[in-house]
């Protein structure tokens, strides 16, 4: 953008923000899409005061006018969520009094993501649940759950699960990121609690000066054990990693008591 | 529609456009959005600058509302802006305070602890959405970042995309390397645009757009520190929940 050229007005800037909480962009007027296209300043103001619709209580923007000519009310977004709950609960009735028919099955179906391989999984389940019905209706499989089931087939669902956190190992990662020399005294790590980098560059560091036998053992982030490996070095590869993710590790003396736990984050 | 921008319009003539309380609930979020900005102590000082200097101006801003938006959106907007000329104003003197510490999250991973992710993934949405091409920069760093195509995205970038063979094309295999990933997405750019361009200026042309994002995601006084490693990471999360 060039100094000649103008900023959005306040106005221009509100209407932008609207339309892009709601969704509309591509109902906005061509000169405020273009501008904003090329206007990182007003692009991030627009940003901004979206963000701000979009966690204001009072978002449902009304405007009553207390004259003869009556009331203009947007209430649409409350329409919306309470047809949408409306639609919700009818579901959870009419599936607590009766057992499933195919006619609910297939609402379930039409209900979950359109990933096909998730839809075929739930089918499965379904149907294989379809003597016990509490089951059946109650259980909602969760998004983690089902993605887990397409895994092996479905490489893009595996990037992001592979950043997940593992609720208790990152307890442990917190016990132990402010103070180094946990237990050992002797033995300090040196590698920082979260450790990222790049596949095949990464190394865990620690002083041992007495070269004690050390065990590392390395966590994926759902708990399992990757690998592990002795030695009374102060250093060792991780090249036994192979795809980019979070890990976690530990480092355990010859006591067999753990010294330090962290993560890594290979990219 | 029309009839509600006359109405909205009307009932901002007819009186100020907002009351004290309103104006200094606005204020307070508008502040609080900026609260990695801001100095705590500094922040009561900031919200009364702001109110003085809408006050000020108050007549002109209610002359300026047209009605498009609801009235809060506006007021938003005009509060936002006035902030940010605050902050520019004050930004040195802050920085020149011994105690001053702006979050300085410099590691992709103090960017996503910090930033509730959730958030992110919508600011993102909305980053792309704004931008040129948004529906091919999409598409493209779907590819660039070895993410299967999906077809909500590539038929809103080309329409014809089943003639075209774009998923074919777009499908990226995990081996190959990035000067591979260029000349495939030069021959979806031929192939769609019908051009002659060459993977070097799609190269380029990705580039930039990721650095737009890049921008746009850190905002104003460095609201977050992304760079490329995490602007990827932060895309894959955005392009699974779609």
């Amino acid at each position: 953008m060039t100094m000649n050229q103008m900023h959005l007005t306040e106005q221009d800037i509100a209407t932008a923000a609207e339309h892009l909480s709601k969704g509309t962009v591509d109902r906005l007027d061509q000169r405020i899409r273009t501008h904003l296209a090329e206007c990182d300043e007003c692009a991030n103001e627009v940003q901004f005061v979206s963000e701000l619709n979009q966690v204001d209580d009072a978002f449902i923007n009304t405007t009553i006018e207390t004259n003869n000519k009556g009331r203009t009310l947007n209430l649409r977004p409350l329409w919306a969520a309470a047809s949408i709950l409306i639609v919700l609960g009818s579901v959870y009735w009419l599936m607590n009094i009766s057992s499933p028919s195919e006619e609910q099955i297939a609402e379930e179906q039409t209900t979950q993501t359109t990933d096909k391989h998730i839809i075929a999984n739930n089918d499965q389940e379904v149907i294989s649940n379809k003597q016990d019905t509490t089951k059946t209706v109650a259980t909602q499989p969760k998004p983690a759950d089902k993605a887990k089931e397409v895994i092996v087939n479905k490489p893009v669902k595996r990037i992001t699960l592979a950043y997940a956190s593992n609720e208790e190992l990152e307890a442990l990662v917190k016990r132990f990121a402010n103070n180094t020399t946990m237990r050992g005294e002797a033995i300090k790590v040196i590698t920082p609690s979260t450790l990222a980098g790049p596949l095949n560059k990464l190394k865990l560091n620690w002083n041992n000066p007495d070269q004690q036998e050390l065990i590392i053992e390395v966590y994926t982030n759902k708990g399992e054990k990757l690998f592990e490996e002795t030695t009374s070095k102060n250093t060792v590869q991780l090249s036994k990693i192979k795809s980019p993710g979070l890990y976690y590790w530990k480092l355990i003396d010859e006591d067999f008591e753990m010294i330090f736990c962290g993560k890594i984050i290979v990219k | 529609m029309l009839g509600i921008i006359k109405s909205r319009k009307k009932a901002a003539d007819s009186k100020n456009l907002f009351s004290e309380q309103e104006l200094l609930t606005l204020a307070d979020k508008v502040v609080q959005r900026y609260a990695y900005t801001i100095p705590q102590a500094e922040r009561e000082d900031v919200k009364m600058s702001m109110i003085e200097k809408f006050l000020s101006q108050q007549d002109q801003i209610t002359e300026k509302f047209e009605g498009k938006s609801g009235k809060n959106t506006y007021g938003y907007a005009v509060l936002n802006r006035i902030c940010c000329g605050v902050i520019r104003k004050e930004m040195k003197r802050w920085q020149n305070h011994i105690d001053y510490q702006q979050d300085d999250s410099s590691s992709e991973q103090n960017t996503l602890d910090a930033l509730l992710i959730k958030d992110e993934i919508r600011l993102l949405a909305k980053v792309l959405i704004l931008m040129n091409d948004a529906h091919k920069s999409t598409v493209f760093m779907a590819s660039y970042y070895k993410l299967s195509p999906k077809e909500q995205f590539v038929s809103e970038y080309d329409l014809n995309y089943i003639e075209n063979k774009l998923l074919e094309l777009l499908h990226i295999e995990t081996g190959i390397s990035k000067g591979e990933i260029y000349n495939c997405l030069s021959k979806v750019v031929n192939v769609v645009e019908r051009k002659d361009v060459k993977s070097d200026a799609v190269r380029m042309w990705l580039n930039k757009q990721m650095e737009i994002a890049i921008s746009r995601l850190n905002g104003p006084f460095k609201r977050a520190s992304y760079d490329k490693e995490s602007l990827q990471v932060l895309f894959e999360y955005f392009y699974m929940e779609q």
